[in-house]
């Protein structure tokens, strides 16, 4: 009988799914890629919808200037995913991002079967939160950059159900990193 | 996939009737990075406590943003025993399956219970989900 009194405390146990209100301030997760380096080092996460939505702020530390000319128009990545099953190289999908001409620009960059596609999408302002949207459909990758138009790009991965592994902040191109680069990203689910 | 769990759970009913081995029904919530997520599982444990079982969990549809995903995960789990100490078990659940039928993932968790009596025991679990911390209550009936 007295096991039974622990019944009690169920209300108890219950407390810890309960919040009074929603948090404030929304916690962005901050992304260093460190000088003289691509990334900050492996990370595992799967993808878990088919719709990654985030935020994004960029600094005054994704200002730089690479060591060769032409290296400038390398295109770095931001945030996407692997397609169904397949490395990076073969299908994925990902924002990318470059310093160019006095403007961060930040565009669609995409691997359908080996080949690599890019498009413009938008230029961003510094230390200003931007919404981000990629959306995978059957046949395309849906990218959406709050206050530009949506660019799709054909998907030519047939595999539906499987890995889709998480693609984070990498520097280059070619060069590596001339200084920490910080970008905050808040994902959203 | 449901065919195969449905075979997965023929095969281990018939297995738990050949070799005496537990059925435990489970229900929980958790609270995890998209949301509070309600699921279902049956798991069968044998006489070392190891267990396999079926699970589903899905948020709460209320607490869904318009147009979101509402997650729902189909898998199996393991069952390792960690620790026992009298009544308190603690048991490692590592979760693989498939989020909107599409998307492969693990979700890790421990899982710590306490039998109320012989046919119920109450538990708290804790886990990652999407590298993101997530904890909740489970009841498990024993059948």
């Amino acid at each position: 009988m007295k096991k039974y009194l622990y019944i009690l405390l169920v209300p108890w146990l219950l407390l810890p799914l309960y919040s009074c209100e929603e948090a404030i301030v929304e916690p962005y997760e901050q992304f260093i890629i460190p000088k003289g380096t691509h990334s900050r080092g492996f990370r595992a996460q799967t993808l878990q919808a088919s719709s990654l939505r985030f935020d994004v702020i960029f600094d005054e530390t994704a200002v730089y200037e690479t060591q060769t000319i032409e290296n400038q128009h390398d295109i770095n990545k931001l945030y996407g995913f692997s397609d169904c099953n397949s490395p990076h190289h073969t299908h994925s999908a990902r924002f990318g991002w470059r310093w160019l001409d006095g403007n961060l620009e930040i565009h669609a960059y995409v691997y359908a079967s080996g080949e690599r596609i890019t498009e413009f999408i938008g230029i961003v302002p510094l230390n200003e939160p931007r919404a981000y949207d990629l959306t995978l459909s059957d046949s395309h990758y849906h990218f959406h950059l709050q206050g530009y138009d949506p660019v799709s790009i054909a998907r030519k991965s047939s595999c539906n159900r499987g890995l889709y592994y998480m693609l984070f902040p990498y520097f280059g191109g070619n060069e590596v990193a001339p200084h920490d680069i910080v970008i905050q990203i808040l994902t959203k689910y | 996939m449901k065919r195969l769990i449905a075979f997965g759970l023929l095969l281990c009913t018939f297995g738990m009737f050949i070799h005496g081995q537990e059925l435990q029904l489970q229900s929980f919530y958790s609270k995890t990075v998209m949301g509070l997520q309600q699921g279902y599982g049956v798991r069968f444990v044998n006489d070392k406590a190891l267990g396999v079982g079926f699970i589903y969990q899905r948020t709460v549809k209320r607490q869904v943003i318009k147009g979101g995903s509402l997650y729902p995960f189909w898998g199996v789990e393991l069952a390792i025993p960690i620790k026992r100490c009298g009544d308190l078990r603690f048991t490692f659940l590592p979760k693989l399956g498939l989020v909107s039928n599409q998307f492969l993932v693990v979700i890790p968790e421990v899982e710590t219970s306490f039998k109320l009596n012989r046919w119920l025991s109450a538990g708290l679990i804790t886990g990652i989900r999407a590298r993101e911390a997530s904890n909740g209550l489970k009841l498990t009936i024993h059948i």
